[in-house]
């Protein structure tokens, strides 16, 4: 009685599971179909599914209408850059907040966790005149500084993280002359793989995906990242929908590649910011 | 006093470059911001001072108003149906079945995915002639709905891809929610001759007004950034009908060039999330259960 109920559950919950899961991929299958179809195919009704023949055609010629190869290589740049630059110096930050004392810690801890308050919208704009003003427009520094020096979040993460390492370590190296420096670096450091991992994660895909800014402060297309090099695609190929969807799947890929390898860390981090401290 | 002093050498030496940045780059644009937003200033010719002027002519602008109760109306049409979606999903790969791995990382590829990308694919499924969602409705007896360009339909349709894109991750803090759950208190139900409906009320629905409370406010606070989607798929078309509030903000700022305008209209739209979060705490908060 009881284990038909279950099965019952089980079967009730593969279902909708299973319309999930078709819903969330059907748009992707559908745009991988466009891109590799003849474009004069992507208009037929009823639409066709399978492509043949493959027009792999359709991935030169989107290639070569815009500098996606660009594109790709900016993002690419951007995008490393910033993650490196934040996972070191909110770690080197996190680590004071969570091991060292020294004046004025609390007070400055508070400001940082009101910052994260403020929505980006607000410090958009005087960074764009910044940018202006300090003769940056549309220079890889604009697209790296701001981000580059860490975040008030990923700081706040690590620190979270760092508390939890037990302080006995610490002590123990400390005993034998290890400097905090050290401490840092040959425990701390080591220890947090999964949070600096989480946190690599999480930057990689906010700078990856990150629209707004890169609309706003780059103009030359040389210099465009994926993202606004995607929207400038649409802008003059409107109605030519295989060329899109090839350059939305250009821009897709590297993303999913490093989901696939890296899924636990994307969930590990949603989880982590879902969880009250 | 030397000791301290050189426990505060050694504490800056490690914040030092992240408290750089966040003073140039996060809080020193927040006071720039507050100041511009007295001045009218169009880049070309030298700022002037106008006081609260942009406020008040905010508050007259009947394209912001516009854009506030589009934003609105695309919260209520994205963010009840989103936790159901989500919930439902949820509370589905709890029941312990087989094929996690494969569910999960098929709700996250949307989650992981370029808002700009994932709006033109959805912008080639609206197509009114062409697209896969015309196709399918005309396929069932249905007529076609010009999805985009039609003032009614633009906002619920982008709604809708919003939906989408989110419930993966909604999913993931749902579930979190739910495997915290003691299972103890669904036997203790059943024993009782709870049905599946009673427990859910019951039990699952209060136990997860952590992660609800949470998943709302966090989305209302998203919705307010919804910017890459609309200037993707409609830039505000048709006839205003997707003008959200940081799109309008956009056209001010980087394409009308009204810097002070911009920067009072960024301030009244923080003030306004800000007050929406705090009430929405104080209503839920009453109805969170903690244990």
């Amino acid at each position: 009685m009881a284990s038909s109920g279950k099965r019952l559950n089980r079967v009730f919950a593969h279902i909708i599971l299973t319309a999930g899961a078709f819903a969330c991929l059907i748009p992707f299958l559908w745009m991988v179909t466009t891109a590799l179809k003849d474009p004069g195919e992507a208009f037929l009704i009823p639409p066709k599914w399978i492509p043949w023949p493959v027009y792999w055609s359709n991935f030169v010629d989107t290639w070569e209408a815009l500098p996606f190869g660009k594109f790709l290589f900016n993002s690419v740049f951007v995008t490393l850059s910033i993650t490196l630059g934040q996972l070191i110096c909110c770690s080197l930050a996190a680590y004071a907040f969570a091991r060292l004392h020294f004046r004025g810690k609390t007070v400055i801890f508070m400001i940082y966790l009101s910052s994260m308050m403020v929505p980006a919208q607000i410090t958009m704009i005087p960074l764009f005149l910044l940018m202006r003003a300090l003769n940056l427009y549309d220079t890889y520094y604009a697209l790296i500084l701001p981000g580059l020096f860490g975040s008030a979040f990923g700081t706040f993460l690590l620190r979270q993280f760092f508390l939890t390492i037990p302080s006995s370590l610490e002590d123990a190296a400390t005993i034998d002359g290890c400097g905090p420096f050290q401490i840092y670096w040959r425990i701390i450091l080591p220890l947090s793989k999964p949070a600096l991992a989480t946190l690599g994660v999480f930057v990689f895909m906010g700078v990856w995906n990150d629209f707004m800014w890169p609309l706003i402060v780059i103009s030359s297309p040389e210099k465009m990242t994926l993202t606004v090099g995607l929207a400038a695609f649409q802008d003059f190929y409107t109605s030519y929908f295989s060329f899109l969807m090839c350059g939305a799947l250009i821009s897709v890929i590297p993303i999913l590649v490093i989901f696939l390898f890296s899924q636990k860390y994307f969930v590990q981090g949603i989880t982590l910011t879902g969880m009250k401290e | 006093m030397g000791n301290q002093l050189k426990k505060d050498f050694t504490a800056w030496s490690f914040l030092s470059l992240n408290f750089a940045g966040f003073i140039v780059f996060s809080l020193l644009p927040v006071i720039a911001a507050l100041v511009l937003s007295f001045f009218q200033w169009d880049l070309v010719k030298p700022a002037n001072f106008v006081g609260l002027e942009n406020y008040f002519n905010l508050a007259k602008d009947k394209l912001f108003q516009k854009s506030l109760s589009v934003t609105f109306y695309y919260i209520l049409l994205s963010i009840p149906g989103g936790i159901i979606a989500s919930l439902a999903l949820a509370l589905a790969l709890n029941q312990k079945i087989k094929g996690v791995k494969f569910y999960r990382a098929a709700y996250f590829i949307p989650v992981i995915t370029s808002m700009v990308a994932v709006s033109m694919v959805w912008r080639w499924l609206y197509n009114s002639h062409f697209g896969l969602i015309n196709f399918l409705l005309n396929k069932i007896g249905l007529p076609s709905v010009n999805w985009l360009s039609d003032p009614v339909f633009a906002l619920p349709a982008v709604a809708l891809m919003g939906i989408w894109k989110g419930m993966g991750y909604n999913m993931v803090i749902f579930l979190a929610g739910l495997q915290g759950i003691p299972p103890h208190l669904y036997e203790a139900a059943k024993i009782d001759g709870a049905n599946a409906w009673q427990r859910f009320r019951k039990i699952t629905l209060p136990l997860l007004s952590p992660s609800m409370l949470f998943v709302t406010v966090m989305s209302i606070i998203w919705s307010f950034q919804s910017f890459d989607q609309i200037y993707t798929m409609t830039k505000g078309r048709p006839e205003n009908a997707t003008l959200v509030s940081i799109y309008y903000l956009y056209q001010n700022a980087y394409l009308f060039f009204k810097m002070g305008y911009a920067s009072a209209m960024a301030w009244v739209l923080f003030a306004i999330i800000l007050v929406v979060t705090i009430i929405q705490f104080k209503i839920l908060n009453k109805r969170v259960h903690y244990e």
